[in-house]
């Protein structure tokens, strides 16, 4: 009897010892454009705001890579390539396998993910932000400025054999990013987190009573369904996302790289991949290609699909539908 | 007892029982927002009267009772709130005393946890939905504090002779 | 002890037990997504627990939002137990201003993120 007593008064005073993790959130607006949000299950206000910092210096750290807009002291980063007018760049390592993950997934796709294509895309960022349309023969010079081929990379270096050719790694930068900070995460203990980067979101373990649980908007308002992921990444492109009304048309930001005008097959793609760079990668591709090109492209992959068609017809393969509640 | 003795009584009782509930009013109340968390000590008086001097007696002094607190403190919602609670536990605690199979104690329990739930469908009629969240923490209360009443009850009615 | 007596203990017990439990498993709600404010029965406002915010209910009391947690503030009411309420963030909780009419009420678990 005095045994069990001293028992139960260890358990009671371990259990004590341990509190249960408790739900901590914090939010950035500094990187990628866009408003990121990190939430994990953590045993205090230190251990989160420890790994908090470590998500934001991370993925700050590859926002200044990655950027094609801003050249930053003590970096070499894409501006500073998209800049260097045909020299050869040494550029940080992160950047290196960016780009010969853009080239790879260009093969993939026929073409239809270009990182290349920055040119044009800068024309069509340039007009949203004036609200007028891009005169078709700029574009037209422009595309001619997008061969990928033209990109010549060693272990530490990039040309880009084409003065005129410009990078843009919208399609690609921020699964890759999340997929970073998440690894950084995972390496330093943290099990249970999701990150969200403006629709890219990152997820591992799980919450205390069940999985994360991402919404998946639809595009003319409300939610479509809601997926539970764990250990999973959810990225969704969509023609809601970042767009511009002109002349009463709906211009949105993902440019077709053959037609060089916004994709016109869908309304939004959803993608589960458990690698983030991979899933990111696949929402663009599948946003520009056909069902049936979808369907290959993700045979190879470990992914899951949705995407919902211009007049509201959603398509789900059934891995997908497994994720649904 | 003759009636005028039970009448002399309720107006006694009736007194009482508005100053219990105005006593319990001036209590600082703990981390609920729904008013009914009170101990309930003018239910003594009403279930003192249905056991001494018959249910019509205990209806006409919990009516009075809720009618002049109405008169004195000016709310109708509060009114009402009262008055439900007080209905729905009136007819519990009635039945329970019939039944003969109850002490005080049980019987003012049952009849703790039917005024609040009287009580929570007022403000539920009022304020929707949202007002059902409190009832298991006033089930248990009012189960308790009922409890307590009706074991003062009990104690009471062995010394007072009346 | 009485017939009676033993009577009334178990009429307690299958009253408190259920409502225990109820509590006990409250206590293990999930943290909730949004604040519901209600007034006279209809919506009043909603907003995101997770971004601070001071929201004035018609004149009758204040909603704080901070932490990720709602509180009640400044009632107009002469009882102030809405404003004595600790403050709430698990999906279900309520705060409740009775004279005022308000139900402040956290919503249940939405999706964590939306896309």
């Amino acid at each position: 009897m005095k045994k069990l007593l001293a028992v139960l008064a260890c358990a009671v005073f371990l259990a004590g010892c341990s509190p249960a993790p408790k739900r901590y959130n914090a939010v950035y607006t500094d990187v990628f454009d866009t408003v990121t949000e990190f939430t994990a299950y953590c045993s205090s206000q230190e251990e989160f705001d420890g790994m908090s910092e470590r998500v934001h210096g991370e993925l700050l750290r590859l926002h200044e890579i990655f950027d094609i807009y801003n050249e930053y002291p003590g970096i070499v980063n894409a501006c500073s390539l998209n800049g260097a007018g045909g020299a050869e760049t040494e550029v940080p390592d992160d950047l290196i396998e960016l780009i010969n993950m853009g080239i790879d997934w260009h093969k993939k796709t026929g073409g239809q993910l270009n990182i290349a294509l920055g040119s044009v895309l800068s024309l069509w960022h340039e007009c949203r932000e004036n609200g007028t349309l891009p005169d078709e023969n700029e574009l037209l010079k422009r595309a001619g400025h997008c061969d990928i081929e033209k990109i010549a990379v060693t272990e530490n270096s990039v040309t880009l054999t084409d003065p005129g050719m410009s990078l843009d790694f919208g399609a690609i930068a921020k699964g890759y990013a999340v997929g970073r900070a998440a690894e950084i995460l995972k390496e330093n203990g943290l099990e249970d987190f999701a990150i969200s980067c403006g629709g890219n979101v990152v997820t591992s373990g799980k919450k205390p009573y069940g999985k994360w649980e991402i919404g998946i908007e639809n595009p003319d308002g409300g939610l479509i369904t809601t997926v539970s992921v764990s250990d999973e990444a959810v990225v969704t492109s969509g023609d809601y996302q970042r767009f511009v009304m002109i002349d009463g048309k709906r211009y949105h930001h993902i440019i077709d790289p053959k037609t060089l005008y916004p994709a016109e097959k869908w309304r939004s793609v959803t993608v589960i991949c458990p690698d983030s760079a991979l899933a990111d990668a696949l929402s663009t591709s599948l946003f520009c290609l056909d069902l049936e090109d979808g369907m290959k492209l993700l045979e190879d992959c470990k992914a899951e699909a949705m995407w919902v068609s211009q007049d509201g017809e959603v398509t789900k393969t059934p891995g997908f539908e497994d994720h649904e509640k | 007892m003759r009636p005028s003795r039970k009448i002399a009584l309720s107006g006694l009782l009736t007194a009482l029982c508005f100053v219990l509930s105005y006593l319990e009013f001036l209590l600082p109340a703990g981390g609920f927002s729904l008013p009914g968390v009170k101990l309930g000590l003018a239910n003594i008086c009403v279930l003192f009267a249905m056991y001494k001097l018959g249910p019509e007696y205990a209806a006409g002094i919990n009516s009075a009772r809720i009618a002049l607190s109405w008169l004195f403190f000016g709310s109708f919602t509060a009114m009402v709130y009262s008055f439900s609670g007080a209905a729905l536990s009136f007819l519990a605690e009635y039945l329970l005393i019939k039944t003969k199979k109850f002490t005080p104690v049980g019987v003012s329990a049952f009849g703790g946890v039917m005024h609040n739930f009287g009580q929570i469908i007022a403000a539920a009629a009022f304020l929707g939905p949202g007002a059902f969240g409190y009832l298991p923490a006033l089930v248990v209360w009012g189960a308790l504090a009922g409890g307590l009443n009706g074991a003062i009850l009990a104690a009471l009615m062995k010394k007072v002779r009346i | 002890m009485s017939k009676k007596l033993r009577n009334d203990l178990i009429l307690i017990a299958l009253l408190i037990i259920p409502a225990v439990l109820a509590l006990a498993l409250g206590a293990l709600r999930k943290p909730g997504r949004a604040c519901q404010i209600t007034v006279g029965g209809e919506i009043f406002a909603e907003a995101d627990l997770k971004t601070d915010a001071l929201i004035d209910v018609d004149g009758l009391l204040k909603v704080r939002i901070e932490d990720g947690k709602a509180r009640v503030l400044d009632p107009v009411c002469k009882n102030k137990l809405c404003s004595a309420h600790p403050p709430i963030s698990a999906s279900g909780e309520t705060i409740i201003c009775a004279p005022g009419g308000v139900v402040v009420k956290i919503l249940g678990q939405g999706p964590d993120f939306t896309q």
